[in-house]
């Protein structure tokens, strides 16, 4: 479903991505994980289509189709999400109201009827109990004024009420609590189908002990340099990163 | 002098022969001394600090001369689209109040509201402590100007302990039958002790006129009374607007002044509060929307003069093609303001290369225990929300009007009568969607 090959990406002349292969196919989900600074969210920023990264070399491609001619919102449209590892905080636009122009946008691309105000908070008031999000927030401005946790659980309920089929969760993890991690963990799982592929990025094997990842890939400055199973994610939380080196990258 | 401070000064001795002299001898003489004193001055110029960036070429080179006298017809169909439901309605059309088109209901049994030039006359003791000492003319020749030439306008008097529900909208409606005519529009309201009461000052240009508003609203606030004042400046594109509009409040009295302004080729607003007793409060809030050529340049000043006053100030501003933008925000603590709580904001957004904005703040202290805080931001849409609301699918014109809602409806929200705010959304969609982004 989505296949990057040889991707190499550089912000302001700096290279930071060099070579990024990584094929994921529908119903899989992959966990990427990797020091600070390896290139983890510039991978998943460019997927999304932030153009200050600059693609030097390489492809994306999603459903066949070239990601990276296409526009951030023709990528969402498409059906790629991306959870930002920092929501962005937007005074002034009511949530409600951004939600609402999210999801009919998107149902207008599937030729579907637009949803009425009615119905769209049936809709939005369901999925927010999936994620344990109060209806309070509904009148509250984007992310403005929301603790690290709620950004996160904010960032899964779009994902939930826009229903992608490629979702890139960059450490939609972190900054949750113990039970915040459960809750999110289980939306994620209830949301998986042989449809949807997943790309995780997290720095915890606690949440992977909860959604059992098919891969587990090490991003380290800006390669890929080791892949396995979920076993990977627990020889990591143990023995760190360092122990790892750096391999030629793999051929495409 | 200069041939057009000349001319003004005739034309003034024109009217003071005839049209003033049924009026009580000492409204006379303020108009006499306000005249000497604006030929005295002249007209602004780019040298003083206070007008350095406005060009005043255009009110200078042209001679504007007064209502010809001849009305334009204006029906009830025409204001329709300014109506605000559930407020009464003052009607002034081309400087001159219109009793038919308003409506005060049952206004009168509570308060006292008139054509401000028939107070002058009826009035004058009441006016007498007020008049031309809240807005002082020796110094400034644009309010010099008007204080010789005061016409129509609103009188308002709200007596002690009254609550004044429905707003008072008044409609100043332009649509002069000759061009370069000037309009010297002078209101007052003085509150009194616990009461309250909401006030728009609406400013409409029916056409494509050029015209010239010069208006002096003078408001007084006693003991923990209260006014909202909402002034909107919705003139036309070819108008020029300047407004002095200043407020005395007395202790523990609380003033909110908000300003909407979207039409004119130049406006100069000049707004300032001063907090003559301990405990008052005022806020300021203004929306400034520019496109083509307009030239916007507003001059606030937050006078504290006694202990306890609160104030907070925010002034936002959308600009656009090559329109130029001026916020001048003052604030004075006096020496005997102690406890003086003052916050200050001013957040441009530019969205194209030629617009531009002069944001200047001024922090005069003179108090030690005091909390004073400002701060100034002018920039472009911020490109990381942008890109939030796109990667959520919003093609980027819906991205781009939503964020450009939500900087505005920071302002708006300030306003909590429901038919105003509703008002002014529309003249804020109005605009959006005029614009190319
Ligand atoms: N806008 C930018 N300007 C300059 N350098 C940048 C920019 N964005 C990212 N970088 C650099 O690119 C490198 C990779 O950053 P990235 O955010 O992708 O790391 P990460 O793997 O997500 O790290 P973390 O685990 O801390 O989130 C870092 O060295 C970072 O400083
Ligand atoms: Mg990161």
């Amino acid at each position: 479903m989505l296949e990057i090959k040889n991707l190499h990406v550089s912000v302001e002349g700096k290279p930071i991505l060099k070579g990024i292969n990584l094929t994921v196919n529908a119903g899989e989900l992959h966990a990427i994980m990797g020091p600070n600074g390896s290139g983890k969210t510039t991978l998943a920023q460019v997927i999304a289509g932030r153009d200050m990264y600059e693609v030097t070399d390489g492809e994306i491609i999603f459903d066949g189709k070239n990601l990276l001619k296409m526009t951030p919102e023709a990528r969402a449209l498409e059906g790629v999400f991306m959870s930002f590892q920092y929501p962005v905080v937007i005074p002034g636009v009511n949530i409600t109201y951004f939600l609402k122009t999210a999801v009919n946008a998107m149902r207008k691309h599937k030729g579907l009827e637009e949803l009425d105000a009615i119905d769209f908070l049936t809709f939005i008031k369901e999925k927010m109990r999936l994620v344990r999000m109060d209806e309070s927030y509904l009148s509250r401005s984007v992310n403005d004024g929301f603790s690290g946790g709620e950004k996160k659980r904010n960032e899964i309920l779009q994902m939930l009420v826009l229903e992608p089929r490629m979702s890139v969760l960059d450490e939609t993890d972190s900054g949750l609590d113990i039970d915040a991690v459960r809750i999110v963990a289980n939306g994620l799982n209830n949301f998986r189908s042989k449809e949807r592929g997943f790309l995780v990025i997290t720095h915890y094997q606690r949440i992977l002990g909860y959604i059992d990842p098919d891969y587990v890939h090490v991003l380290k400055n800006g390669r890929i340099i080791k892949s396995g199973g979920k076993n990977l994610a627990l020889e990591l939380e143990e023995k760190g990163y360092s122990w790892l080196v750096e391999e030629q990258p793999i051929e495409a | 002098m200069l041939k057009i401070v000349k001319q003004y000064a005739d034309e003034f001795r024109n009217l003071d022969n005839g049209h003033f002299s049924t009026e009580p001898v000492a409204i006379q003489n303020i108009r006499i001394s306000a005249m000497e004193r604006f030929t005295e001055l002249g007209f602004p110029n780019n040298k003083l600090e206070e007008w350095k960036n406005t060009n005043l070429d255009g009110l200078t080179k042209t001679l504007f001369k007064l209502p010809s006298g001849k009305q334009t017809q204006i029906t009830p169909e025409t204001i329709v689209p300014f109506s605000i439901e559930g407020t009464h309605r003052l009607v002034i059309l081309n400087g001159k109040y219109l009793p038919e088109l308003s409506n005060l209901d049952n206004l009168l049994t509570t308060i006292e509201i008139k054509n401000f030039s028939e107070a002058l006359t009826d009035d004058s003791s009441l006016l007498a402590p007020y008049l031309g000492k809240i807005a002082d003319y020796t110094n400034h020749p644009f309010v010099a100007l008007n204080t010789a030439f005061m016409d129509d306008g609103i009188f308002i008097h709200v007596p002690d302990n009254q609550i004044i529900e429905n707003p008072i909208h008044l409609l100043y409606i332009s649509s002069p039958t000759d061009e370069n005519t000037v309009f010297h529009l002078r209101n007052m309201i003085i509150v009194g002790v616990n009461s309250e009461i909401t006030i728009i000052e609406d400013y409409v240009g029916l056409d494509n006129k050029k015209y010239f508003t010069n208006v002096v609203t003078e408001m007084a606030v006693k003991e923990n009374g209260t006014i909202h004042h909402i002034k909107i400046q919705q003139e036309s594109a070819r108008a020029h607007h300047i407004s002095t509009l200043q407020v005395h409040l007395d202790s523990a009295s609380s003033v909110s002044l908000d300003s909407f302004i979207v039409g004119s080729s130049m406006t100069r607003n000049d707004i300032s509060a001063i907090l003559n007793g301990e405990g008052a409060d005022c806020k300021m809030n203004g929306l400034v929307l520019a496109k083509d050529s307009q030239h916007i340049d507003n001059h606030t000043i937050l006078d504290h003069a006694m202990p306890h006053g609160t104030s907070s100030e925010l002034f936002k501003g959308i600009y656009t093609g090559k329109a130029h933008g001026i916020f001048n925000g003052r604030i004075i603590v006096r020496k005997n303001a102690q406890k003086t709580d003052a916050r200050q904001t001013n957040k441009n957004l530019l969205l194209s290369d030629s617009a531009l904005v002069n944001s200047n703040p001024q922090l005069e202290i003179y108090a030690d225990d005091v909390k004073c805080t400002h701060g100034s931001t002018t920039g472009q849409l911020e490109e990381e929300a942008l890109f939030y609301l796109r990667s959520r699918g919003l093609d980027i014109r819906t991205a781009q009007a939503l964020l450009l809602h939500g900087f505005a409806d920071q302002i708006l929200n300030k306003i909590s009568n429901l038919a105003i705010k509703a008002y002014l959304q529309s003249i804020l969609s109005n605009w959006l969607s005029g614009i190319k982004t």
